[in-house]
């Protein structure tokens, strides 16, 4: 079983968070419909808890559609912008893979099969562009792979899904 | 002599001199007749020191004597005389004033011998004023008191009239000299006297006591009257903006207008809308109590105006007016538009502790700020939090070893740019260290080379350690003394990497979300240096010599962004019910206070499992109950069965739910 060198790892790490960070804060700003389409699909896992794990602003829930929902029906004008952020490689391998006929992993499944932590830092400008009441906030999120190990659908024979996921988040209005 | 108005006692004596030549043209080619005449009294004399102290050059005074002109042209009541006299303003001529000259044998006419001393005056400069022989225009003149000229020359025709001073005029010894650099308005009193006015309506009606400046009713004041402000509509609306500039020459600072003035009454105005009134808010923004009652707005769009101004509007009163009857809901909308709005019409209706935060809590977020969830095990995480910012402040070597192995991660990045604490006035310098802070910022949005991404990423305890070591000493607030400056969360987490081996798959882990602010010290005096806030995402599993691993550890720092975000926004009241032991709770919640998180040290009730707060039970008691329809006696019961993990109940609900008896839910 191969492992990969610490360069892949940083790449596969940063990259995946820069990409889910500029889209996914894009959604809130304007997409909120595609909202739900960022976390892994509710699942219950054998301890009871519930996945995914959104903890917002001291609220839990575990269902994107809910969420998407509240920021669809309920969310008044936001513009978020990150002004920081930061990523890690969480678990490095999520699950057993299996060798091929050559004994090795091919590197894109060993690049598919980490988690990511993320952590970031900006502010959202709330009900109006430009005057609206201003709010610094800080999100973290774990991202694993879009596979159907995760509950997922994947990302479909055209790659077309997304690659990240979040599992788990905590957001604060922090300032 | 014409005669001038005499409405104004004590204005100073002296008529205004007919012009010679009736259909003479000012520069502007506008008719210069003797229309100053028709105005009266007030502002006869306006142009000499408006113009003097624009001569002068110093800007203060050029602003207040265009503001007096302002002020004039409010109250005045005929605007022509405004529009015609306007070219005056420009600065391009200059006032000289003329005296010795009554003695003149041509004084005897009926203009005293004015209009041939001004032919007399043009005609010599003319002469005198080189080969050119070009023509001297005396543009104005008029007479003040009983023996002075004044007259307006174009400025390069000044030096040429001032060479006559001293020249006999029809056998008489005439004075001349510059207008400028006399006191201003020594020579009378339309603008002055305008002035004293709107000081003496605003002095009469001024309390320092209650520090109320009271304009109401201003169309029944005897003063405004007299001066027949009202009379017009441009006078209505110009006066308002002069009275605010009056009011605002009386201090000398903002400070002392603002402590001097807490409070106005626009009431019984006959207000429609603000446009009249709009300049109080420029004035006096700071102002906490205002009274708009007995007015005409008839909606709360009438008085979007001021929708962004007065942000410490304590108490505003609003009633009378027909915006009660047509929007019944304003209200609202005030709490939107004040974030520190405590009282409308004297009844309260903000708390006091969210009118001083003076957050948003009015706009209406589908997530309010709630207390923190912190869903702990063992009080594995609370343990670990205590432990970590201690050692932290005191011995960062010795933490390192403690929780972090070759596999755990640290990295920070500063956010130069973050929101600062709203509360705090001063804007101080960030004073990033390039060495200490910047160097090994981890910021994904500034560091995009994979290199630099890699080498900013520290891994095993030597390098945290010695990137720790990098970091400026701090000082952590206390967990415990001093919780409001602390926001902590904790939440499971799984798939966390097993150091055994054991779980191919992966153990349960924390995520540990906390935010707070440090002191940094300095290295050797340890004095402090700079407040700062952060923000640090921890993933924690099993493993070390103490039992937990760090996994990662994430840190964000930025400037100092207060505490007000910690502070939920919904007091959400415990729902008192027939169940003894929840009323119990209720009780004991009061007691403890909110806001406390994880570091109340002694749960006050047993029943609770360690690292679940009082808070956070009462709202799963809640959000139970909401979601499963049970009363809240058996909502709680639930929890308890489960060991108060939230979605365990949900679960345990859904599989005791046939059983339940009728009296478990609440009835509809």
């Amino acid at each position: 079983m191969g492992e990969l060198g610490e360069d892949v790892l940083t790449r596969v790490s940063t990259n995946a968070a820069e990409h889910f960070v500029d889209a996914y804060y894009n959604a809130l700003n304007g997409q909120r419909h595609t909202i739900s389409s960022f976390y892994v699909p509710m699942t219950v896992l054998p301890t009871g808890r519930a996945l995914p794990a959104i903890v917002y602003n001291g609220q839990t829930l575990s269902n994107p559609t809910e969420f998407q929902d509240s920021y669809q029906n309920q969310m008044p004008y936001t513009f978020f912008e990150v002004q920081s952020f930061n990523a890690h490689v969480m678990n490095p391998s999520l699950a057993p893979l299996t060798p091929d006929a050559t004994g090795k992993v091919k590197q894109k499944e060993l690049e598919e099969n980490m988690s990511i932590l993320v952590q970031v830092s900006g502010y959202v400008r709330l009900v109006e562009r430009g005057s609206g009441p201003m709010r610094g906030f800080s999100d973290t999120l774990v991202l694993v792979p879009n596979k159907a190990e995760v509950g997922a659908k994947g990302k479909g024979k055209a790659g077309e899904g997304r690659s990240w996921l979040a599992q788990s988040q905590n957001f604060r209005f922090v300032v | 002599m014409v005669a001038r108005g005499s409405k104004k006692a004590g204005s100073s004596s002296g008529g205004i001199a007919k012009r010679r030549s009736a259909a003479r043209t000012d520069r502007d080619g506008d008719l210069v007749m003797d229309s100053a005449a028709k105005r009266g009294g007030i502002g006869k004399s306006r142009g000499s020191a408006g113009k003097g102290s624009e001569r002068g050059g110093k800007s203060a005074r050029v602003d207040s004597a265009s503001f007096q002109r302002e002020v004039l042209r409010h109250v005045a009541s005929n605007d022509r005389s405004m529009r015609n006299s306007a070219p005056t303003n420009r600065g391009q001529l200059e006032e000289l004033k003329i005296t010795g000259w009554t003695n003149s044998k041509a004084s005897n006419t009926n203009d005293r011998g004015v209009g041939s001393l001004i032919d007399w005056l043009e005609k010599k400069a003319k002469a005198k004023s080189g080969p050119s022989k070009k023509p001297v225009k005396i543009k104005k003149s008029r007479v003040e008191g009983d023996d002075t000229l004044i007259i307006s020359v174009p400025s390069e025709n000044v030096p040429v009239i001032l060479r006559m001073n001293g020249f006999a005029f029809a056998g008489a010894n005439i004075e001349i000299k510059r207008v400028s650099g006399e006191a201003e308005g020594s020579t009378g009193s339309g603008k002055e006297s305008t002035v004293q006015m709107l000081k003496g309506v605003l002095e009469r009606r001024y309390n320092p006591t209650t520090k109320l400046l009271d304009l109401s009713a201003l169309g029944q004041d005897q003063d405004l009257k007299a001066a027949q402000i009202f009379d017009s509509k441009s006078t209505t609306s110009k006066f308002f903006p002069a009275l605010m500039k009056v009011l605002d020459q009386q201090f000398k600072t903002a400070t002392e207008k603002q402590e001097a003035i807490e409070s106005v009454s626009l009431a019984h105005n006959d207000l429609p809308n603000l446009s009249a009134v709009t300049t109080l808010a420029q004035t006096l923004p700071q102002l906490r109590n205002l009274d708009l009652s007995h007015n005409a707005f008839k909606d709360t769009e009438s008085l979007s105006l001021w929708r962004r101004k007065f942000r410490n509007l304590d108490h505003l009163v609003i009633t009378n007016n027909p915006l009660e009857q047509a929007q019944p809901d304003y209200s609202k909308e005030f709490l939107k538009w004040y974030p520190k709005l405590r009282l409308l019409n004297t009844i309260q209706i903000r708390t006091d502790e969210e009118a001083a935060k003076g957050t948003s809590a009015s706009v209406e977020l589908p997530f309010p700020i709630r207390t923190p969830i912190f869903q702990d095990e063992g009080q594995i995480a609370e343990t670990f939090i205590r432990t970590f910012f201690t050692g932290f402040d005191a011995d960062r070597p010795t933490l390192a070893t403690m929780y972090y192995d070759s596999a755990s991660d640290f990295s920070f990045a500063v956010n130069t740019q973050a929101p600062r604490d709203p509360a705090s006035t001063a804007s101080a310098p960030q004073d990033w260290d390039p060495n200490a802070h910047i160097r090994s910022s981890r910021n994904l949005k500034k560091i995009q080379q994979l290199p630099a991404r890699q080498t900013r990423h520290f891994r095993g305890p030597e390098a945290v350690a010695k990137i720790w070591s990098q970091l400026p000493p701090t000082r952590h607030p206390d967990l415990a003394a001093q919780a409001r400056s602390w926001l902590v969360e904790c939440q499971s987490q799984p798939g966390v990497p097993d150091p055994t081996g054991q779980s191919p798959v992966g153990v349960d882990g924390f995520l540990i979300t906390i935010h707070g602010e440090f002191v940094e010290l300095d290295r050797d005096s340890k004095a402090e240096t700079k407040r700062r806030s952060f923000d640090r995402s921890f993933v924690i599993g099993p493993g070390g010599p103490t039992g937990v691993r760090v996994v990662n550890d994430m840190l964000t720092i930025r400037a100092y962004g207060g505490v007000q975000a910690f502070e939920p926004e919904t007091v959400e009241p415990f729902i008192t019910t027939a169940t003894a032991t929840a009323t119990a709770a209720a009780g004991a919640g009061a007691g403890a206070g909110s806001g406390s998180g994880v570091v109340d040290a002694t749960p006050p009730v047993p029943a609770l499992p360690p690292g679940v707060t009082l808070e956070a039970a009462e709202q799963m008691v809640l959000e139970v109950q909401k979601r499963t329809g049970m009363t809240v006696g058996y909502a709680k019961d639930c929890l308890e069965q489960v060991g108060w993990v939230f979605e365990s109940a949900l679960g345990a609900f859904e599989a005791v739910r046939a059983n339940l008896p009728p009296e478990a839910f609440v009835q509809q």
